[in-house]
């Protein structure tokens, strides 16, 4: 499972037609542009630990490099918009080599009906995909809700308004990020924020492979929720249920027998601005395997129990730092079922 | 009688002579146990008055082992046990075995005698008694004293001491080269109180026949005689002279008392009577004793009141009403006396109340020797057989087990290949079989009671005439598969393959590195004939195996192996003869699992943790495997048990009392799809934890205290032997896997449980809602099975699965039974049919070709009467006792076209052909001269079939209401159908008749076995749209498939 580095909710806004940072290659009056963007992030996780490690990292050793570069370009021309991005990242996952590798990993076109409506065709996030960690404030990434990511063939309708958002999306034959199959997937999200108080809940159901891969049906709900208590103080929300099918045995190549996994994961998380360039950064974490449960009825039993149980709890701090536009260095140490001790990183974009 | 308590000293004053001598060493007190050689010792002492005597290498000890073998006693440096071993003068040297206790070598050096371990060098050397030995000693060739006759090989000392007796003047008496057993007065139990004290015995007193007390008064109406301790005169006729179960002779009164409460006859324990003394008339004096609950004389000399031959008539055993049912009571009625077993002992009742071999001549555990045991009316079923475990029921029946024993024994010790009084049996083995439930009719002998048993050594000789077979050999199974109309039988068997291993012998090797089978390539080809004749004679669709090395599915599997053999009779390829018995038609092929996925069936795929496996095999021409898979059954991973140090007991041979580690065999769950159907048969073919070694729970509740060494067994009230919870375990994990089980299943195997025992309570049902407890520390895998804690759960449901042949058997008012132990029967070997199949049951059996039958026609050479064990007359090339385990069987009727729902029919093809089931609708009424005709359709568009050579042939109906059309379809390739069926009448449709069949045409499952892949099973999901967005429509999550 690809688990996609450092897709931080400061970092979501890149994704959006407003971006932020970016290099402008032209502008016309009439709102047309070309722009170049990207970024690159130098760090990675210490401290990396065997007990805790569910499929986070490929090995567990001392320091796991996660280092990262993106590079895009996006535009519109009237009402239709385009955007290509490369990535180029380690394959850290469990099961991977830890190597880089270059990977598209978005390029679609869209059409903007006016500037609360637009659809977006190809390669690109799944609606849900956007506000999967609303609510999280870790730069690194805490609970990870399962959603479908980025997918092929897909067509993704969103609209925003003042303070209303939502989005849907369909994948037609979507895939995991290790390439099974997983079924049509349709994903939606609905969401109002204010200054004060914001709130995203998300919903996900797929298909399924038909028995090609081990992913059966999936529903999947989330929700996020920001506070800011004053300017400078934020706590936030983000939790998962998800009901998954996964095929349990396999004969020759078909997976068969799927059964239902319930998964849960839940983050509470605060954000105190000290200044314009320092960021407190607090979390607490609890998320639920059923397949690591050893008393489901379907725990695969050729394997030996994990040492955290059937739930991971653990809490981080951190420290961002800004001491420029688009730049920002990021610490942050973990206590509890966690499968790393700490996190560093240094990211520049533009 | 009081014993004397005269010192030697006093006594020797009177023996003359200055310098002690070999002749001065007297043998003066012996202790010996069967089964107890740690007490076993002998005392000798110096008589001499006043010098010392010091062995040399002249003067040696031998022991008269088993009373026939000449053992020099040695120390453990190979030297004569006692060279240089001084005894002073009226002073004892005690000779002990090396586990004689410390306590009673303390008792010797109080009484102040010394003593000497007879350790030995090997070679039967050491110092061993054991019941039936006995003790000299010799100066060079000459035997100077001995205790023990030179030709008793019985055992004479039970449980005994033998005390030298003074001389009729009070002296120490001469040391004699012969065993005069008067010359000792014998104690018993043993008493080792005064050994190494030099005491003497009184005198013997000598007999005179006057004052005659007769046998029955002796005997008396109640068990223990009346006149026990009293000395008495008898005068008597001989009626036997044994060595089995003790030497001696039975003695009866002249003239019988006529009461039949009372015994006529009595046992007389002497080790001097032999066979010439049958028929005469004797008198003789002795102390009457209960030995071991049986009253009993005993003498060494008697006068011979008449040497005439008097002959005794055989008295029939009668059961009376004063028995109140018990059979004990009838024998003891007959104690001692010569009696006859008659046709009916009770013949007032119904039916003949004979008596039914209980188990066959064989190997006595118990008793350590060759014999045989019968049972009042039936062969004892083991308790659990018919009455749930633990029930006042089964005690009940236990009880009225041991009540109704009667062991059989043999005058003379029998051979491990013949009995003494059926001499034919040992001539003529395969046509002078003795079977379990054979009525034994006129066999005659004496009757006597030992350790709660009542014994009958036979003095008559016997032929097969005696042994009538209530079940006689069969040479095909009796069971019923007649179908009705259009239906044909499916036949089901389970076959236990008595340890079948080849890897010795050119198989693949198994990852174990054991071999429990064959020990020589002779043996080995005897032992697959065997089960070769027997899988042949099944003549099954499908067999569970169990007992089969465990060394994977290659081309030199075990399985392979064996299967290859039964196929070679299987020979005639004719089309018209496919119903004859040698039919190719008739192949096996046995089920592989690609156990290691790796996608190679080979010898990798070994299943589980033991040497031996279950196995499959089946007829590709009559049904296809739709799945296979291995269900991993549960292993008990508990605590090892310590005692209250924490120290790890062991047992008798210094293995890990109970390690806390214990495994079932994996099941085999193999789905076939019935040929011709659409009908799904599931097969769970199993072989559970075995009754034999313990489980964690066996040992609970027993104390050991510190002791590190535990020869006790685990205790076993209920009598479902070791680890029934770890059964329960077993069941319950097989039948919660058997749950998502599409379509009928059958369990079946050596489930190692009786009938009425636990395992059995909760795969079937438990009517008196027993408590069923499971194993404690159970897992799968590493997944616990209950509890994270390992505690154990009441399993308070039953998953309700039919045992077949008890439902059978009970409608037929008999009882099954496929495994033999001790002198019981009872079902190990169960075929558990779901509740779906029950109406499918034409018939189901057992097969009594293997337990009813003695171990001696096994394919074993050892232990047949050849020592090099190379010859075994009792082989023959039969499928009796092929293995220990009977067969059990089940048949089922299928209807050609019936199916599951949601399933096409699966037709397989034969030459290009298939035959397309069209069962008429009765709405149609066919009437003779109507067509059918059939027409395929492809369910597959985009599979671009060859349908270039398709027949799709016309049948006209020969008569009025057929039932059921055959198309013989040429040339249709292997897809799945839509065939639409129709009746044409006049060339027209008849209403009513069209049918659109779900038919998937398939080749027949290869020879050669191959892994199975499976379809997708429909549960991983289904892409849509429509679908999709109506799931995201509910919001809700959906319920969840636990089960």
């Amino acid at each position: 499972m690809l688990k996609k580095t450092t897709v931080a909710i400061a970092f979501a806004s890149l994704f959006c037609m407003n971006a932020a940072s970016a290099v402008s290659l032209h502008e016309a009056d009439n709102g047309d542009y070309i722009r170049l963007f990207g970024e690159v992030g130098v760090g990675g996780h210490f401290g990396t630990n065997a007990d805790y490690n569910h499929d986070e990292f490929y090995d567990t050793k001392g320091y796991v490099d996660d280092s990262f570069a993106t590079l895009g370009v996006k535009g519109q021309n009237k009402n239709y918009i385009y955007r290509l991005e490369l990535d180029y990242q380690r394959r850290n996952w469990l099961g991977g080599d830890g190597e880089f590798e270059l990977a598209i990993d978005k390029m679609y076109v869209g059409y903007v009906f006016d500037d609360n409506h637009w659809i977006e065709l190809g390669l690109t996030d799944t609606a849900f995909d956007e506000y999967d960690h609303f609510g999280d404030f870790t730069f690194n990434k805490s609970v990870e809700t399962g959603e479908a990511g980025d997918q092929e063939n897909t067509v993704k309708y969103e609209a925003k308004f003042d303070h209303l958002v939502y989005g849907v999306s369909y994948s037609y034959e979507g895939k995991h990020k290790n390439g099974s199959p997983q079924g049509d997937i349709v994903n939606a999200y609905l969401g109002w924020k204010s200054d004060f108080v914001s709130v995203v809940a998300g919903v996900e159901t797929r298909g399924g492979s038909e028995g090609q891969s081990k992913y059966g049906e999936q529903q999947l709900v989330g929700l996020g929720m920001r506070v800011n208590v004053t300017s400078d103080l934020a706590f936030g929300f983000n939790g998962f249920l998800e009901d998954e099918d996964l095929s349990t045995r396999k004969s020759g190549d078909v997976h068969l027998a799927y059964e239902t996994f319930r998964n849960y994961g839940l983050t509470l998380s605060g954000k105190y601005d000290l200044n314009e360039s320092w960021e407190i950064i607090a979390s607490a974490n609890h998320e639920e395997y059923e397949g690591w449960d050893v008393e489901s009825p379907n725990f695969d039993y050729t394997e030996l129990p994990a040492e955290y149980g059937k739930e991971r709890r653990w809490a981080s701090l951190g420290f961002n730092y800004r001491p420029a536009r688009d730049i920002v260095l990021s610490v942050e140490g973990r206590v509890g079922e966690a499968p790393e001790a700490a996190y560093a990183y240094v990211r520049m974009y533009f | 009688m009081k014993k004397s308590f005269l010192s030697l000293a006093i006594a020797s004053v009177i023996s003359v002579g200055a310098n002690a001598g070999v002749n001065d060493l007297l043998i003066t007190e012996m202790v010996q146990k069967n089964y107890g050689a740690e007490v076993g010792s002998v005392e000798i002492t110096n008589t001499h008055a006043t010098e010392s005597f010091t062995f040399t290498n002249d003067t040696a000890a031998f022991m008269w082992g088993n009373g026939k073998y000449e053992n020099q006693m040695l120390s453990a440096a190979g030297e004569p046990l006692l060279t240089g071993i001084t005894v002073e003068a009226g002073k004892s040297v005690v000779v002990l075995n090396v586990a004689a206790s410390d306590e009673y070598k303390q008792i010797i050096t109080d009484n102040g005698g010394t003593y000497v371990i007879g350790e030995g060098n090997g070679n039967y050397s050491d110092f061993y008694l054991s019941g039936n030995d006995g003790f000299y000693i010799k100066n060079g060739d000459i035997i100077i004293d001995r205790v023990g006759a030179a030709d008793n090989t019985s055992v004479w000392a039970e449980d005994t001491t033998l005390r030298r007796r003074q001389d009729s003047e009070g002296n120490a008496p001469a040391p004699s080269s012969t065993f005069d057993a008067s010359q000792w007065e014998v104690i018993t139990p043993l008493d080792m109180s005064t050994v190494g004290t030099p005491n003497l015995a009184d005198s013997y007193e000598p007999f005179f026949c006057v004052d005659l007390t007769r046998i029955s008064d002796i005997q008396g109406t109640g068990g223990e005689s009346p006149l026990k301790g009293e000395n008495v005169a008898v005068q008597g006729v001989v009626t036997a002279v044994v060595d089995i179960p003790k030497k001696g002779f039975y003695l009866r009164d002249e003239v019988s008392d006529g009461n039949p409460l009372t015994s006529d006859g009595i046992f007389v324990e002497s080790g001097s009577a032999d066979s010439e003394l049958v028929g005469r008339t004797v008198c003789l004096g002795s102390d009457v004793a209960e030995s071991y609950g049986q009253t009993q004389l005993s003498a060494e000399s008697w006068e011979v009141t008449n040497s005439e031959f008097t002959p005794t008539v055989a008295t029939d055993i009668e059961i009376l009403d004063s028995d109140g049912g018990s059979f004990e009571t009838t024998l003891a009625r007959y104690e001692g006396m010569l009696v006859n077993l008659p046709e009916d002992m009770r013949p007032q009742d119904e039916g003949k109340q004979d008596m039914r071999v209980s188990r066959s001549f064989s190997f006595n555990y118990d008793s350590y020797r060759n014999n045989m045991t019968l049972a009042y009316m039936r062969p004892n079923m083991q308790p659990n057989q018919l009455n749930v475990a633990g029930t006042p029921e089964s005690i009940a029946a236990a009880a009225q087990n041991d009540d109704y024993r009667l062991v059989i024994e043999s005058a003379t010790k029998a051979g491990n290949d013949d009995i003494p009084y059926f001499p034919n049996f040992g001539i003529a083995p395969q046509d002078n079989y003795v079977r379990i439930d054979d009525s034994v009719v006129g066999m005659e002998g004496v009757i006597s009671y030992s350790f709660g048993d009542y014994s009958l050594t036979v003095t008559n000789e016997l032929t097969s005439d005696n042994f009538i077979h209530n079940l006689p050999r069969t040479d095909i199974p009796d069971i019923d598969e007649t179908t009705e109309g259009d239906e044909f039988a499916i036949r089901i068997a389970s076959q236990n393959l008595f340890n079948y291993f080849n890897s010795p012998f050119g198989g693949d090797q198994n990852q174990f590195g054991q071999s429990r089978g064959a020990d020589t390539y002779n043996e080995f080809i005897q032992q697959k004939t065997k089960l070769v004749e027997a899988l042949r004679a099944l003549d099954a669709d499908v067999v569970g195996l169990m007992e089969i090395e465990n060394n994977g599915y290659g081309l030199k599997s075990a399985i392979a192996d064996l299967v290859n053999e039964v196929n070679v009779y299987y020979n005639d390829e004719y089309a018209n003869n496919h119903d004859k018995p040698y039919s190719t038609e008739n192949r096996y092929v046995f089920v592989g699992f690609d156990h290691n996925g790796n996608q190679i069936l080979d010898e990798l795929d070994a299943l589980g943790s033991d040497a031996i496996a279950t196995g499959i095999i089946y007829r590709p021409s009559k049904m296809s495997i739709e799945r296979t898979r291995v269900v991993t059954m549960p292993q008990q991973k508990a605590p090892t048990i310590v005692n209250d140090n924490n120290e790890v007991i062991k047992d008798g041979r210094d293995e890990i009392l109970e390690s806390g580690q214990n495994y079932h065999r994996d099941a085999l769950v193999v789905t076939f799809i019935v040929n011709q159907t659409g009908k799904r048969l599931t097969l769970a073919v199993n072989h559970f934890k075995s009754k034999g070694s313990t489980c964690w729970e066996d040992w609970q509740g027993v104390e050991f205290g510190d002791a590190t060494k535990w020869e006790d067994d685990a205790p076993d009230l209920d009598f479902q032997g070791s680890c029934s919870e770890f059964r329960i375990s077993g069941a319950v994990h097989l039948a919660e896997e058997l749950k998502s089980v599409e379509g009928d299943s059958i369990i079946l195997g050596d489930l190692n449980a009786y009938a009425q025992e636990d395992p059995l309570l909760v795969l079937t049902e438990n009517p008196r809602n027993k408590t069923l407890m499971t194993a404690s520390h159970t897992f799968v895998g590493s997944k616990p099975q209950f509890n994270s804690d390992g505690s154990p759960v009441a399993i308070t449901q039953s998953y309700g699965y039919i045992d077949i042949i008890s439902k059978v058997f009970e409608a037929k008012g008999k009882t099954p039974w496929s495994y033999s132990y001790n002198d019981e029967v009872g079902s190990l070997d169960h075929i558990l049919i779901s509740p779906s199949l029950e109406n499918r049951v034409l018939d189901a059996s057992d097969w009594h070709i293997n337990a009813a039958e003695s171990s001696l026609y096994d394919y074993n050479n050892e232990y047949k009467g050849d020592y090099s064990n190379e010859y075994n007359k009792f082989y023959a090339e039969d499928h009796f006792r092929s293995s220990d385990h009977d067969p059990a069987l089940v048949t089922l009727s299928y209807m050609p076209g019936e199916s599951d729902s949601n399933t096409p029919i699966h037709l397989t093809k034969l030459n290009k052909l298939v035959k397309v089931p069209y069962q008429i609708p009765e709405a149609a009424g066919a009437m003779a001269g109507d067509i059918a005709k059939i027409k395929l359709t492809p369910k597959d568009d985009e599979a671009k079939l060859d349908m270039s050579q398709l027949v799709e042939p016309n049948v006209v109906l020969t008569q009025d209401s057929e039932t059921l059309v055959n198309f013989e379809v040429f040339g249709a390739p292997s897809a799945r159908f839509s065939a639409k069926v129709t009746l044409e009448r006049e060339g027209k449709v008849v209403d009513g008749s069209t049918v659109t069949l779900d038919i998937n045409i398939a080749s027949r499952d290869a020879l050669v076995a191959d892994i199975k892949e499976e379809k997708h099973d429909g549960s991983g999901g289904s892409t849509g749209l429509i679908s999709l967005l109506s799931l995201l429509g509910l919001a809700t999550l959906r319920r969840r498939n636990r089960k």
